[in-house]
């Protein structure tokens, strides 16, 4: 027996030995930890690496290690990769490669598809790469990320995880997910959300005040801005702010809200506020904070998932679906202080009333822009036993026409809160 | 008592051996292009195909029990004569010797793939070529050992594998269900048949070594239930994955089982460690295939060392290995394709034949045993 556990030992480590095929020193390699896709100037895209490096003692940067964004333009990945070889001297590594960036222009041109072409393998790519659109150019993102080094990478894979599981202001998903359901057709992908504000960094605020400070001077002057301009200066403050809320301190590049995607074809947007009622719609809420108004006053409550998800469907011409939702909630602050008899009375069934609104309202604008985000198709397919039939019944022309309610029970998660104790 | 060429093992060495040969083959040997296109009903139809072979090799081993034959290779000389026996055994031979290349071909690609990309095909399968060489140069007793105590590993890896990536399971991923039409996964069984019911006869082909026909049939029994139930579970959870579409397009689903996951863990890379077990469990297995065929090869010619066609029959592996990257890859792929559809003929036929022969021959043996008692 000794005998063949001492063989069993060596064959066990004989993958050790296996570093010896094809061996690379670590010392030549730079891992690339997110990848920036944009339009290209000289060539069809312009690919950006965020490159993580160790922590240099001259260096302002982080214990976390250095970031460093280099990038070129490429007609594919291989070809920006070949460029940004040219003048590295290292290689690049993307085993490490955690998210890809796609700016709102890139998605719309197709890229996502394109990249659904590539193959990982030979990059080392593996497919729990998580994706992301961002607002802004992803290369002014990656930078926004190299900012404190690889400690605001860090926190963005935080923020994008407590987004989803505590707020659920965001989706989260990777290549994985988004190839299948592009290529699936049960479900259409939706991706995380990231923009740039640069309301947060204290510089830039002080040269927004700075600007904002000269503007008053002009319009005190008497000078009149035509309703044109007046729109372009929203969508700037809108563009450089928290979804067109000030905010001050944390990282300039945030992640918030949804993008929806008609199979691989970008398809819109929603916010974090809509973002909470397409999860909802989904069955993938978590938990998360919301305001509800009520008379001329709002209610905080705090929404959390039970795990009761229902739909039933009705297939035809013109598919009807029940999707049935249970949450637990707690009142988080009640400026009136409703009673829990008030709560019972009329309360409740106001703000499911609501919540049941806001999600058909959701569910009509991600219809409208073709986009199955709430993953219909996912029941749909159900009533099918073979794929031949499923396929031929082809879900996604039927989608447009479907009709769908949506029914809202909350039941009371602390009930001493919600009656007004402490 | 002199031991038999290779050695002799007992109950618990003999459900390994042919327990880890079968989930192997069960699970690893397909090809996804060939498997899932029309939909996904592999997890019904994997563990039928270890089970229908179960089922035959029970019904061979009943055969053999009624013409009171020891081996397989004396049933097939009692049920089609000296010749025919021949035949079908050198047959069989290469049956095994394909079905431990099928199994050799898609690890040496998937480490080609997944973990030395920068290496060259040909220093891959000598590495793998070799360790299987001196497994089954060893013989029955390394090897027999050896699938027990990587059994119990591969086991409790497998597990640890299917549970890990529970979070990204979801059951709309299973529709439609069955997802392909009943004739359907009976074609699939049927055919996956092909690379599972040659570790059986493997096994009763050696039945001498292995303490007699009634332990092969309790070990087969065993073995295959177990790789039965394992394969059920692995497929199920790669069903849980991912969707028929995805899965014709993904070269070894279960590699890629944790991709799903949203939230990174301290197991999360854990990919290419499993690989490396998986990898252990096949050189076991393939040492089986090569020793079973050489064994069988070294019984007809009359030599009473298997060693010598353990030699040559691993020069003409290597050699296959070799031919597929050297410019034979495209008749490999049809070889392969031709066998994953019609294999099987190749095998049922002459197994059937040699049972109905063997209890005919048994049964006019018995009758003309009668009538001289009765004279």
């Amino acid at each position: 027996m000794k005998k063949f556990s001492l063989f069993f030992l060596i064959m066990l480590l004989l993958p050790v030995n296996a570093g010896c095929l094809g061996a690379v020193p670590l010392d030549a390699y730079k891992y690339v930890s997110s990848l920036g896709v944009d339009i290209g100037e000289s060539k069809a895209y312009s690919i950006t690496f965020l490159v993580q490096s160790e922590a240099n003692e001259s260096s302002t940067q982080s214990a976390a290690g250095e970031a460093l964004v280099l990038g070129a333009d490429g007609d594919d990945l291989f070809d920006a990769i070949t460029t940004a070889h040219m003048g590295a001297p290292y290689q690049l590594n993307f085993e490490r490669l955690n998210t890809i960036i796609f700016s709102k222009e890139a998605a719309e041109a197709g890229c996502l598809e394109k990249l659904g072409r590539v193959a990982l393998n030979a990059l080392n790519i593996r497919q729990s790469v998580k994706l992301l659109i961002c607002l802004c150019p992803a290369q002014t993102y990656l930078q926004g990320m190299a900012g404190a080094g690889m400690q605001n990478m860090t926190k963005l894979q935080q923020s994008l995880l407590k987004n989803y599981n505590e707020e659920g202001i965001s989706p989260i998903i990777n290549y994985s997910l988004v190839h299948e359901a592009a290529e699936g057709g049960r479900i259409d992908p939706v991706l995380s959300l990231g923009a740039l504000d640069t309301s947060a960094a204290q510089a830039a605020k002080a040269e927004s005040a700075a600007l904002s400070s000269e503007a008053g001077e002009k319009n005190g002057e008497g000078s009149e801005k035509t309703g044109q301009e007046g729109q372009t200066s929203q969508e700037a403050e809108a563009q450089y702010t928290t979804e067109g809320v000030l905010r001050f301190g944390g990282m300039s590049i945030y992640a918030s809200g949804a993008a929806l995607f008609d199979r691989w074809q970008f398809a819109g947007v929603l916010n974090g506020f809509d973002t909470r009622f397409l999860l909802m719609g989904r069955g993938e809420f978590q938990r998360g904070r919301l305001q509800v108004p009520y008379g001329d006053d709002r209610l905080t409550i705090f929404l959390a998932n039970t795990g009761l998800y229902e739909t039933e469907m009705e297939l035809g011409e013109v598919p009807k679906a029940r999707v049935s939702l249970l949450f637990t909630c707690e009142v988080l602050q009640d400026d009136q202080g409703v009673s829990e008899a008030g709560w019972e009375q009329g309360l409740r069934q106001a703000v499911e009333e609501y919540l049941e609104a806001e999600i058909s309202r959701v569910f009509a604008r991600c219809q409208a822009l073709n986009s199955d985000a709430m993953g219909m198709g996912r029941v749909a397919s159900r009533h099918f036993s073979t794929v031949e039939e499923w396929e031929a019944y082809n879900w996604k022309t039927k989608y447009p026409q479907m009709e769908a309610s949506f029914h809202v029970r909350l039941t009371p998660l602390d009930e001493n809160i919600t009656s007004g104790l402490e | 008592m002199s031991s038999p060429d290779g050695g002799r093992i007992g109950l618990q060495e003999t459900a390994y051996m042919l327990g880890v040969p079968l989930y192997i083959n069960a699970v690893f040997t397909f090809e996804s292009h060939y498997a899932y296109p029309g939909g996904n009903s592999s997890y019904i139809w994997v563990p039928a195909g270890v089970l229908l072979s179960l089922g035959l090799f029970l019904l061979v081993s009943g055969a053999m029990q009624r013409a009171k034959a020891n081996t397989l290779g004396e049933l097939y000389d009692k049920g089609l004569g000296k010749i025919g026996g021949r035949i079908c055994m050198a047959e069989l031979a290469a049956l095994l010797l394909i079905a431990g290349l099928a199994a050799m071909l898609r690890f040496i690609s998937m480490l080609y793939t997944y973990v030395f990309v920068r290496s060259v095909y040909s220093s891959i399968s000598l590495w793998i070529m070799g360790a299987v060489c001196i497994l089954a140069f060893w013989g029955m007793e390394t090897i027999g050992r050896l699938s027990k105590l990587l059994g119990i590993i591969l086991l409790v890896t497998m597990l640890v594998n299917l549970i890990l990536p529970a979070e990204s399971y979801e059951l709309y991923r299973l529709y439609p269900l069955p997802g392909n039409q009943w004739e359907e996964i009976g074609a699939y069984s049927l055919r996956h048949i092909f690379t599972l019911l040659p570790v059986f006869l493997g096994g009763l082909s050696m039945a001498e070594s292995l303490h007699g026909r009634a332990c092969v049939k309790k070990a087969g029994c065993i073995g295959g239930i177990g790789a039965a139930v394992l394969a059920f579970l692995t497929q199920l959870c790669i069903s849980l994955t991912y969707g028929y579409q995805d899965l014709s397009a993904i070269y070894f689903p279960l590699y890629r089982l944790d991709m799903d996951m949203l939230q990174e863990g301290y197991f999360f890379r854990l990919d290419k460690i499993s690989l490396f077990l998986w990898l252990a469990a096949e050189l076991v297995a393939a040492a089986y295939f090569l020793f079973a065929a050489s064994r069988i090869a070294g019984q007809e010619l009359g030599l009473k060392n298997s060693r010598p066609a353990v030699a040559a029959f691993s020069v003409l592996l290597s050699c296959a290995l070799f031919y597929e990257r050297s410019g034979g890859y495209w008749l490999v792929e049809r070889v392969k394709s031709w066998l994953d559809l019609y294999g099987w003929l190749l095998l049922l036929p002459g197994l059937l034949a040699a049972c109905i022969g063997a209890l005919r021959h048994g049964s006019h043996k018995e009758k003309e045993r009668e009538i001289y008692e009765k004279v």
